[in-house]
């Protein structure tokens, strides 16, 4: 059963054992340690923090109800208050996290994917190879119908498609990824949460 | 039940006509979202078609599918009932919903997109032992999804009825079977692209049809807020207390308040724990999109969760507490009396085409929902159970999504048939169960598994089955199943029908829960309504017991280290 982790296809774990040698010395190198911490400096923290500034308002809503039924203005109280910046702090925070995670931990896991000593390695050990390349299922006989799609839709199918022609070797995921992800850089909705979130 | 269902269903007068203009969007919106599975259905070629949409949906559009998936009819119906008959409490759940996204937003969204490829089981495997992680894995799944979904249905059931004016059984069985037939349809057909968009249609229609209730009910109060709280505190015949904690949630000995916090631990940390939650981040291309992903789901549902607060406190202030007790005890149809009211009344044609919009809106908010559910569990059972339990990784892509076709049958199947079974039951209490579940047995193991290096196969599985059996088994030992008043359940007043079924005299005041699965006389052995508050460490804790107790091997360091470095960089991620 421990051997399971190898099966082809099974999930993406267990490359076998030179592939785990490449990743543990990557996982040891400066710059994936470097963006480890940053990682962690920011979450850990963080979820403590909204954690307890959540448990507070409900342990406040339990036991302090004199305190939270305190009226500030007209028929606004402590409580109504209260809730509104839980509403506010998960915005500013989600807001916040945005700007932290592509300002400061995108560049460094491109430092990361970059030293990478076998990074061609890395990629074909991608496990995905589909036994059943292009699968036939019954409704791909009517593909040609869906040329009626929008733009984006089009590109979803390009997407799909570019999927099944990776066939068996899909060796390079790296290669494929930033094609696959224009539906969504290139659409400008996809970039505006950092600067809408904050509303 | 009964006297929910025989009390004057809204607005007598203008029934016919609302009920005629609700079928009829009702219909359109079934035709709309069935041309949208029948084209995505032509699109799926893969598996990762068929369980990710392609991973070709843009950030934005995940959010709002997002969105779409998660704010179900008791978060739109029954938050603002709760607003609306409860007052203040109402905030207390939706801060908890809104709140949680962030335990997903900051420690799962971009490490289970880079290092998971289908199911939530993908990445609590990746380091463990295949087959019993992914059995424990996968069977929690199913079983939160189908607590969530037999929730729905019946509520469906109830609510559909309701909504359309239409009374006694038949017409809930046979909305019990329209919605499951069509939730089916929509995931063996169209996959994970047709239900993430029947999830961003319904998303548009939801968020839309709250917003033109929210600036109507504004615009009568010069869009003061404190005006429109003076007023539905006035309305309510509660005075000030209407505005502050505790209402609901008012009973001051120690088991009520441990419960309040019981509740808010368990919403807090089950949403990143949900499993048809975890796989919408599959269906974006990168992590940076799933992340970009949650944080507009965050400004969707936050968005949502506020105007709730003033369709409810609407509903109190311009329909009326009495008014929408009347029509349903709970309050679910507090939203749809408001848009009535604000359309010109009841008996008028705008009541009548604003009540039939928001009906409408409901309608398919259920839809997505069971969609997104049903999708959830079958992938799990397919994928999981199947594949790499039976199969044991052995199976071909092509048997795998047949095998994920046939589960949705028969997981859709099930659900018709449960739902017909519990429709006289209050089933409510089952989305705060799948939520305590998601927390208790999916969370810990989900955390551990990404963060804990040590962590292992005895860990995992220890950690869900104890969080998932402490869970279940404390609900069947509280006050939902046993219903004799305590102190922190005192007696209720009974209709005599009530009465009559829990075999007391009508003025007896032996009954705290008059709706409890197995009695309603016996006291329940554990005061808690909500599992959350043990199940939350017990699950926790099995899984570091079973981690320490289970003996250390070499190569999963190395494995650990390739699904950290693939999580936070997504090398190689599918």
């Amino acid at each position: 059963m421990t051997a399971d982790t190898s099966g082809p296809g099974s999930t993406g774990a267990g490359n076998g054992p030179i592939e785990n040698g490449v990743y543990l010395q990557l996982s040891e190198s400066p710059e994936f340690k470097r963006l480890r911490h940053a990682f962690r400096r920011f979450v850990f923290p963080m979820t403590a923090a909204f954690l307890i500034w959540y448990l507070l308002y409900v342990v406040l809503s339990a036991y302090a109800r004199d305190f939270m039924n305190t009226k500030v203005v007209g028929q606004i109280n402590v409580a109504l208050v209260f809730g509104l910046l839980q509403f506010l702090s998960t915005f500013l925070i989600a807001w916040a996290y945005e700007r932290y995670s592509s300002r400061k931990l995108e560049p460094m896991g491109e430092a990361v994917r970059a030293v990478a000593p076998g990074a061609a390695l890395l990629e074909t050990g991608a496990p995905e190879a589909p036994e059943a390349p292009a699968t036939p299922g019954a409704p791909a006989e009517k593909a040609p119908a869906a040329e009626e799609t929008a733009a984006e839709e089009t590109g979803a199918e390009e997407a799909g498609a570019k999927e099944t022609a990776a066939g068996p070797s899909k060796d390079e995921p790296s290669k494929d990824e930033p094609s696959k992800a224009e539906p969504s850089k290139g659409e400008p909705k996809g970039e505006l949460p950092d600067e809408e979130e904050g509303k | 039940m009964r006297e929910f269902l025989a009390a004057p269903v809204l607005a007598q007068g203008a029934d016919n006509e609302h009920r005629t203009i609700s079928l009829i969007l009702f219909a359109l919106f079934v035709a709309v979202t069935l041309y949208i599975t029948i084209w995505a259905s032509r699109q799926n070629k893969t598996a990762a078609d068929y369980y990710a949409g392609g991973r070709s949906f843009s950030a934005f559009q995940n959010g709002l599918a997002i969105g779409g998936d998660y704010m179900s009819a008791a978060s739109f119906l029954g938050i603002a009932g709760l607003f609306a008959l409860s007052g203040y409490d109402g905030f207390l759940y939706s801060i908890g919903f809104l709140v949680a996204w962030l335990v997903a937003l900051l420690l799962v969204a971009e490490m289970l997109r880079n290092s998971g490829r289908f199911t939530m089981a993908d990445v609590l495997a990746f380091r463990m032992r295949q087959r019993p992680v992914r059995a424990a894995a996968g069977i929690s799944t199913i079983v939160v999804s189908i607590f969530y979904l037999l929730a729905q249905m019946v509520g469906a059931g109830a609510l559909v009825s309701l909504l359309l004016g239409t009374e006694g059984e038949a017409a809930k069985i046979w909305t019990i079977v329209v919605v499951g037939a069509l939730m089916i349809f929509y995931v063996t057909v169209g996959g994970m692209k047709g239900t993430t968009w029947v999830q961003i249609v319904k998303a548009v229609m939801l968020m839309s049809g709250a917003l033109v209730m929210t600036i109507w009910v504004l615009s009568k109060y010069s869009f003061n807020l404190s005006t429109l709280l003076d007023a539905a505190a006035d309305k309510s015949g509660k005075g000030d207390a209407f505005l502050q904690p505790g209402l609901r949630y008012g009973a001051t000995d120690m088991w009520s308040k441990l419960d309040l916090l019981s509740l808010g631990l368990a919403l807090v940390l089950g949403t990143a724990g949900l499993p048809h939650i975890l796989i919408r981040f599959y269906t974006v291309p990168t992590a940076q999109a799933a992340r970009k992903s949650v944080n507009w789901a965050i400004g969707i549902i936050g968005a949502f969760y506020l105007m709730t607060l003033v369709i409810g406190f609407g509903a109190a202030a311009l329909v009326g507490s009495d008014a929408i007790r009347k029509a349903n005890p709970g309050g679910n149809t507090a939203a749809p009396q408001l848009a009535e009211e604000l359309g010109g009344g009841a008996g008028s044609t705008g009541g009548a085409v604003f009540l039939a919009v928001i009906a409408a809106v409901a309608f398919a908010t259920i839809l997505a929902v069971v969609a997104g559910l049903t999708l959830a569990s079958s992938s799990s059972f397919a994928h999981d159970l199947f594949a790499n339990v039976f199969k044991r990784g052995k199976a071909t892509e092509r048997d795998e999504v047949r095998m994920a076709r046939i589960a949705a049958l028969i997981i859709g199947a099930i659900a018709i048939v449960l739902s017909i079974f519990a429709r006289g039951l209050n089933v409510a209490f089952l989305v705060a169960l799948a939520f305590a579940v998601a927390a208790s047995a999916n969370l810990p193991t989900l955390l551990f598994s990404l963060f804990w290096k040590r962590f292992n196969t005895r860990g995992a599985v220890w950690g869900i089955y104890g969080g998932l059996i402490s869970a279940v088994v404390l609900v069947l030992l509280s006050p939902v199943a046993w219903g004799g008043a305590s102190e922190t359940k005192p007696g209720v007043k009974l209709a005599a029908e009530k009465a009559a079924d829990c075999g007391v005299p009508a003025d007896s005041k032996a009954v705290g829960n008059p709706d409890a699965l197995f009695s309603c006389t016996t006291k329940a052995p554990i005061p808690l309504e909500n599992p959350g508050l043990i199940s939350i460490p017990v699950g926790f804790i099995a899984a570091a017991l079973g981690t320490i107790t289970a003996g250390r091997r070499p190569e999963d360091d190395g494995l650990y280290a390739e699904l950290e470095v693939r999580a936070l960089t997504g090398t190689g991620a599918h």
